[in-house]
This record gives C-alpha cells, sequence and structure tokens, in this order.
C-alpha cells in the first residue's frame, strides 16, 4: 500500500485518533515518510506471509 | 602494566593516563585544556550544547586528590569526557536538543553518568543530538547542528553528532552516544573516531531518554580502541533498576587487546553492501583493505550469507517508528507545535502502524535474531560496511531511506558491533568499517578493531585539527 492517496488516507484517520493536530500544509511532508514507512511495512508483511506459509506447507 | 602496552594513540585517553600518572600534568591542566580547545573551536563545530566549567574543575581537582593520595580508580580517573544531550548528569539539563524540554533539569544521574563519577572520570558538559535523539540534521532546533571536524561542510552523523564530533576535534578523548538505528557507528564512522554498540543489556539505559525501547543501546565513541574499550567497561554493567539490563560478567576489555586475530573465522555478508549502488569505490576499498589486514594478521576471512540486507532495515525502521510514537504519543497531542518538523513528522507517523503489523515485525525480529546467531555460529566475528560513502554534505537528504548507513542489523538482533577507521577517502574524509560478534563477546569485537586501527595506521594519524588550521602533518 503505497499509493499517496492511500497514505494520505491512512495518516488522517490516525491522526484523527490520536488527537494530533496537524498541520496541513506540512501533510504532504508526512505522506512522503509515512509511504517510505509503509513501504518497510509490506516487506514485514510479505515475510509474514512467506513465514506462515511455510508453518502451513 | 603500561610499560608493556604500545605506544598510546596521540591524544587518547589511555596517554592522557599515562601523563597522569607519571606526574607530568593534572586533571586540572587536561581540563582547562579541553575547555581552551573548545573555545577555540566549538564555535564553528557545535559539539557541545552545554558546558559546566566549574563543576569540571571541581572534579578534575578531585581526581588530583585522589592520585595524590594514592587512590586509583581507574584508567579514566582524571579524564574530561561528556555525555550525550538525552543522558541525565545531576544538576545540568538534559535538553534532547527540544524545546519541550527547555526546563529540565537532571535531579539524578543516569546509571551510566553515575558509572564515569564513581571511576573518575571529569564531566565537561553534553553534547549535541538530533531531537530526541531521531530528529535532525533540522535547522529548526534549540541548539546549531553539530559540524564534521574533518570539513564542517560535512555532515557529523546522527543523532550522536556532538559525541562524534566532540571525540575528532579533540575536544574529548571519550564522549556517550546511543545507538537506535545506528547513532553511535555512523557518527564515529564519519567523524574517523572509534563508535562502539554493545550486546543490547550491557550498559544500563537508566536515565536516558528513550526513542525506540525493543533498539536502543548507550555506548562509547572514543579517539582509540583501547578508550572504547575503557569507556565500555566503565559503562557496562547489570542494573536492576533497567529491566532491560541483563546481568552477565563484564569483561576486562582492554586486557586482551593486543591478542589479535589469529585462527579467528571472519565472515563478509557481501550481499549486504557490495551490490548496492551508493556504494563508492572508497568504500569498496576501505572493506577489502579491512579484509586484507585481518586476513594478514591471521584470520581466516570468508563469505557469510545472512537474509536479505532490505528485511533487517524494514525491521528496524517499523519498530522505531513504532515504538518513537508510542513514546511521544501523549505531547504529539498536545504540544505538536513545541518538536522540530523533522521530529514531529518522523514521531507522528508511527500512529499508522497497527497492533497487528508491530507483532508481525516483533517476530520478524526474532528470526533475525536467530540467523544472526546461526551464522555466527559459523564464523567468530562479520566484517561489513557500516557506510556506503564518506560523511555525505550537510545539505544531503534527511530521508532515512537516502542514508548510506548500513548499521540497523545489530539494532535489530542487539549483536555488539563497532566502527573503526581504516583510512582517509579521496575527499579527504575518513573511511570505516564495522566489526560485529556474537553476543557479550565485545572483548573479541574490539580485538578485530584494534587490528585495523594499528595496522591500517590510523593510530598514528593525527587528528583532524580545529577549523582555521592546518591539519597536523601524518607520523
Amino acid at each position: 500500500m503505497t499509493d499517496p492517496s492511500d497514505i494520505r488516507r491512512i495518516l488522517l484517520e490516525a491522526f484523527r485518533r490520536e488527537g494530533i493536530d496537524w498541520p496541513a500544509e506540512r501533510l504532504e511532508e508526512a505522506v512522503s515518510d509515512c509511504t517510505d514507512l509503509h513501504g518497510f511495512l509490506a516487506t514485514v508483511r510479505e515475510e509474514a506471509r512467506m513465514q506462515a506459509a511455510r508453518r502451513h506447507d | 602494566m603500561i610499560e608493556d602496552r604500545p605506544d598510546p594513540v596521540p591524544g587518547s585517553a589511555d596517554a592522557m593516563g599515562r601523563a597522569l600518572r607519571d606526574g607530568s600534568v593534572t586533571s586540572v591542566q587536561l581540563t582547562q585544556a579541553a575547555f581552551d580547545r573548545i573555545a577555540l573551536g566549538d564555535s564553528a563545530i557545535h559539539a557541545f550544547v552545554h558546558l559546566d566549567a566549574q563543576a569540571a574543575l571541581a572534579g578534575a581537582r578531585s581526581a588530583d586528590a585522589s592520585f595524590a593520595s594514592g587512590v586509583d580508580r581507574g584508567p579514566l580517573q582524571g579524564i574530561p569526557y561528556a555525555l550525550k544531550d538525552i543522558y541525565d548528569a545531576a544538576g545540568m539539563p538534559t535538553g534532547c536538543q527540544s524545546r519541550l524540554r527547555s526546563d529540565h533539569v537532571a535531579k539524578r544521574d543516569s546509571a551510566v553518568a553515575a558509572r564515569f563519577r564513581a571511576a573518575g572520570a571529569v564531566l565537561l558538559g553534553k553534547l549535541d543530538t538530533f531531537e530526541f535523539a531521531l530528529g535532525g540534521p533540522s535547522e529548526d532546533l534549540p541548539k546549531p547542528m553539530a559540524r564534521n571536524p574533518w570539513n564542517i561542510g560535512h555532515a557529523a552523523g546522527g543523532s550522536s553528532s556532538g559525541s562524534g564530533a566532540a571525540v575528532a576535534a579533540g575536544f574529548v578523548p571519550v564522549a556517550t552516544g546511543t545507538c537506535t538505528a545506528g547513532s553511535i557507528r555512523g557518527p564515529a564512522a564519519w567523524c574517523g573516531v572509534v563508535g562502539m554498540k554493545p550486546t543490547f543489556g550491557r550498559v544500563s539505559r537508566r536515565g536516558v531518554y528513550a526513542l525506540a525501547p525493543s533498539l536502543d543501546h548507550c555506548g562509547p565513541l572514543a579517539r582509540s580502541v583501547r578508550d572504547a574499550a575503557h569507556a565500555l567497561a566503565v559503562m557496562a554493567g547489570h542494573d536492576p533498576e533497567d529491566p532491560s539490563s541483563v546481568d552477565v560478567p563484564v569483561a576486562d576489555y582492554a586486557a586482551g587487546l593486543e591478542d589479535g586475530v589469529e585462527g579467528l573465522r571472519i565472515g563478509v555478508p557481501y550481499d549486504f553492501f557490495a551490490s548496492d549502488p551508493s556504494l563508492t569505490d572508497d568504500a569498496r576499498q576501505g572493506i577489502a583493505r579491512a579484509e586484507e589486514l585481518l586476513r594478514k594478521a591471521g584470520a581466516q576471512v570468508q563469505r557469510v550469507s545472512l537474509p536479505d540486507y532490505k528485511t533487517f532495515l524494514a525491521c528496524g525502521r517499523v519498530l522505531l517508528a513504532a515504538e518513537s510514537f508510542a513514546v511521544h504519543r501523549d505531547d504529539l497531542a498536545v504540544r505538536l507545535s513545541d518538536y522540530g518538523v523533522v521530529a514531529a513528522r518522523r514521531f507522528a507517523i508511527g500512529a499508522t502502524v497497527s497492533a497487528a503489523d508491530y507483532i508481525a515485525t516483533l517476530e520478524l525480529k526474532r528470526r533475525l535474531t536467530a540467523a544472526m546467531d546461526e551464522a555466527l555460529g559459523e564464523c567468530d566475528l562479520i566484517l561489513t560496511a557500516v557506510s556506503l560513502t564518506t560523511a555525505p554534505r550537510l545539505d544531503m537528504s534527511t530521508r532515512p531511506t537516502a542514508w548510506p548507513l548500513q548499521s540497523t542489523p545489530f539494532n535489530v538482533t542487539g549483536h555488539p558491533a563497532a566502527s573503526v577507521p581504516v583510512g582517509l577517502g579521496a575527499d579527504g574524509l575518513p573511511l570505516a568499517v564495522q566489526i560485529a560478534g556474537r553476543r557479550w563477546d565485545e572483548a573479541v569485537v574490539l580485538r578485530a578493531c584494534r587490528v585495523i586501527e594499528r595496522d591500517s595506521g590510523w593510530a598514528a594519524k593525527p587528528l583532524p585539527g580545529l577549523p582555521g588550521q592546518e591539519r597536523p602533518s601524518d607520523t
């Protein structure tokens, strides 16, 4: 999940849930960093999927 | 015995200790000389964020009195040192480079500061860091960013930037750092000093501001490998007040430092770095040079297989994001505008990591740790890159994916790892390599580092000199 619009939505939901009043003019900087983070998360999820597949072989 | 040791590295705590013990200098003189050098050079380097000359000179007088009465508390007695400004020292501010901490003064020493105090070391002050050890480099922090003494247009690394800069500038021979993704080895590599991240649990983190608790380590940056060994011996040891501290005996790290590496098997994970397009020819040659030195010293150098470097990096980055958000969760909700812009966004994005993702990442951490243990069953040490380039310019990208450091794997697995200089690149900036070892085996890591320091000729190289001064000639 690295589409910027998805990342923007995930970020805004998280900020709302946590009560973080993030300034709109700095949202795209956060989207950029968060895109990197979700690239790493995709790697972690893929590793978890492969591990689960090995467990159930 | 002092007489049996090789000549000390110029400017090292070891050299200062010999001079203190043969009576050719006093701790007060060393301390005053350190403050004089700081006054001369730190307006350009910005390593220090807080100095306390009165307390330091009182400590130095106390060390001199101890020597005069025959009390010797070890190699760091009377030696000037400094703390990264996320370590508490009683009576000093712990500013963490953040406006959130503008009125903070520590009531109690951190465990590490207490250990240095008990060893008779002389605390000069506190050193620059990125905001809360993550938010940098950034121009909007309360204090200026530390610069690299080898070239002040280049980065000193982070987040222990002031520690690397202060040691390289010759302000102190020993400083403390913290390391969550490479913040000891990175600044050490870029500033041409020795940086040692010990085994997870080896050094107490009590009184040190947390960044990501499953990855945070405390350790020394030092002028020489021997100084790092002395400093680690002071810092290490079980602390029942820190739940992550482990009760494992602490070796005399300096005792076997000259024992070499003959017969050791040293694995090189070429897949980590060799095909990375960011790897410069200089960095590649630095690793090849270290391999050659270790082989000539009698080690068997061999290829070792590890999981993909990107998997280690992903694991470390997700844990860092999730845990640092947890640490700052309350302040982000009520004091967001007091954070610098870099720290704010790096902490805040961690709110998007779900519990399920965090648990999957912890599970991955366990598997990667087991893989590292297995690799270190086939070899005694690992030699790898610490940085794919020399210190980048200050205007480099601040995105973590763009940083040329390769230090994260050993934060994820908790194995001890050190950065040691191996020479200078074509740009005149230091080159370094990384040595990692088995859990609790810091002594062997330091032995290999000592071979590289000694046989590369780095031990005889002078410090870069202060800005505006010519670098002293190599001996």
